[in-house]
């Protein structure tokens, strides 16, 4: 008997019937009656029908062909172009429109130019802007750098720098520099062992963590804020419902619906993980052609092309703004990871220790000695110093 | 927090009345749902980029009296079948009575995204669906792509598919049939066989 078959069911198995895929992809009157008198006969296998009809919608696409981003937008860039040899007007009257969040349009319109004049046709993208730079390791050792543009580079040798910009001028530290004097886009890296925070024009406000390098624009454009990440930042975004403000890294986008969230996207490291506190943020990414809409308290993690969602305390992973880290079953060697670019030092993990799970909060304004000294005392590791200045951890 | 979200409906308005930056929201809207159906049909992709951004310039240029988001979504998918037939027609060099599905051939890609499922399960989930499909001509699986993955309306399909309401809804009904369990006339063959 048919039914023998389903009550045994896990829902995916639902997804390999021929039965269930039939009435999923025709929808048609037979199909329907039938699995309606079957919940209703047999209402506990309902969650499972119903679950299995999740994951058919959230899972099986048919002719799921698209344009790459840049395809897309060269696509519209040529239709703009027509257009525009075709139009008499000089003056195009453009209407702000808020395109941050309806889930079909997204994966399209990330990054490409609404507004329709000359300026905008020939500004480049920020990603694109970002990758064609050079890559050098060493600027992520040393002074946090403010690129200005590319013969103005402001060294900032404090361990916690403030950046702000206002309508003219730029502060940084103790310096003032003229807005003007500043090309499009400009850069912020804030080397290992160092912090700092900036604040935007709109006063949206970023606090950047160790090793990480902000690629924005100057002025943000009249239609969206965008930024370009490879590292971790803690960032409360201004509301400003006319222009969403987006954070792209290499790996995903976050479109900010809201205001308060912690990225973490290490160029280097294989996960990337956004942490919402407060507000609504969508993260896509660039390998699925999946999106997703966080809740506060949710965080994102990517990992090649998948990506996980779990409920998390996210308070926990913006204690680093204020100098403390808390963890609770974290490998230790992603600990090491952590302090070895908080501290801006070299710690070598060995095999034995590096698995180890645990669980504790550390105060980073501490002297780093003291620190260790604390982490040998609560783990079974011990820390030697080498002759070259760096470290080795290993079992005690 | 609020989320703003683009209404369309004003949109909608506004690309009537000619305003530019709607006119591009809604190349941007349709243009890989467009993309994808062209490819569906065996056509190549510089072509169905160029069809689609003429018809996109024709529309930018007349009155654009459609009647709902709907009606012009299903206006651009009729105007690409078209075009994409008239192209391939004219470059066809074969002077025998084709009928028309031989220049334009559907056909359907799975696609299974992993979103709680892992690889082994969406390989067999795939193949599962790949087998039922193949049992469809090319027109059946036409109007299974239009329905299922552009959500259009019965008579929208007829325009596209060059026929009636009538006609498609029975087009519907003989996929139905080639996609339930054969199994059953197997024996019953088997057992004709050995009496005959």
């Amino acid at each position: 008997m048919l039914i023998d078959k389903y009550k045994k069911y896990r829902s995916l198995d639902f997804l390999k019937d021929e039965n269930f895929i039939r009435w999923q992809l025709l929808k048609n009157e037979e199909d329907v009656v039938h699995w309606n008198e079957i919940i209703e006969s047999w209402p506990d296998l309902r969650s499972s029908i119903e679950d299995a009809e999740k994951l058919f919608e959230a899972n099986i696409r048919l002719n799921e062909f698209r344009m790459s981003d840049s395809e897309s937008s060269e696509c519209v860039t040529s239709l703009i172009k027509q257009i525009q040899s075709k139009k008499r007007k000089r003056f195009f009257k453009h209407v702000a429109l808020n395109i941050a969040a309806a889930a079909a349009v997204i994966a399209i319109i990330i990054g490409f130019p609404f507004i329709f004049n000359r300026n905008t046709l020939q500004q480049q993208d920020i990603s694109s802007f970002a990758k064609s730079l050079p890559e050098d390791k060493e600027i992520f050792y040393g002074d946090t750098k403010l690129i200005l543009s590319e013969n103005n580079t402001i060294n900032l040798d404090k361990s916690e720098s403030l950046i702000q910009y206002q309508e003219d001028e730029i502060k940084a530290d103790n310096n003032v520099i003229q807005k003007d004097k500043a090309s499009h886009f400009n850069q912020l890296i804030t080397p290992y062992g160092k912090r700092s925070t900036i604040v935007f024009e709109d006063g949206t406000k970023a606090f950047l963590n160790a090793g990480s390098k902000l690629v924005y624009p100057a002025k943000f454009s009249k239609n969206k804020r965008e930024i370009f990440l490879d590292g971790e930042i803690y960032i409360e975004v201004a509301e400003e419902k006319e222009r969403p403000f987006i954070i792209k890294t290499s790996k995903m986008n976050v479109n900010v619906l809201g205001t308060r969230f912690n990225v973490s996207a290490y160029e280097i490291d294989k996960k990337s993980t956004v942490v919402l506190l407060s507000g609504s943020v969508r993260v896509s990414s660039n390998n699925c052609k999946d999106n997703v809409v966080l809740k506060p308290n949710q965080m994102y993690t990517g990992l090649d092309d998948s990506h996980t969602i779990e409920i998390v305390e996210a308070n926990r992973y913006i204690l680093w703004t204020q100098g403390l880290y808390k963890f609770e079953n974290e490998e230790f060697n992603n600990i090491v990871n952590r302090l070895e670019r908080y501290y801006g030092i070299s710690i070598d993990c060995d095999s034995s220790v590096s698995s180890l799970t645990c669980s504790g909060k550390l105060d980073l304004k501490d002297d780093m000695n003291k620190l260790l000294d604390e982490l040998t005392q609560a783990l079974p590791v011990i820390f030697i110093q080498k002759t070259d200045g760096s470290y080795y951890v290993k079992a005690n | 927090m609020k989320t703003s979200i683009p209404n369309l409906t004003i949109l909608f308005t506004k690309f009537k009345e000619g305003d530019d930056d709607a006119f591009i929201f809604f190349y941007e809207l349709y243009l890989n749902d467009l993309y994808s159906y062209g490819i569906s049909l065996g056509c190549e992709k510089e072509v169905v980029k160029d069809l689609v951004q003429d018809i996109f310039i024709k529309i930018y240029n007349k009155q654009k009296d459609f009647s709902s988001v709907n009606h012009l979504k299903y206006f651009l998918f009729r105007s690409l079948k078209n075009q994409l037939y008239n192209f391939y027609k004219s470059k066809a060099v074969t002077s025998k009575t084709d009928i028309s599905d031989d220049i334009l051939n559907f056909s359907i890609t799975t696609t299974v995204l992993d979103n709680i499922i892992d690889a082994e399960e969406s390989i067999a989930i795939k193949k599962k669906i790949e087998d039922l499909l193949s049992k469809l001509t090319p027109r059946q699986k036409e109007v299974i792509y239009l329905r299922y993955m552009q959500n259009m309306e019965y008579d929208e399909i007829s325009e596209i598919m060059g026929i009636t309401p009538h006609a498609t809804r029975k087009l519907v009904s003989s996929s139905l049939k080639k996609m339930r369990d054969e199994k059953l006339f197997i024996p019953f063959l088997f057992l004709m066989i050995i009496f005959s």
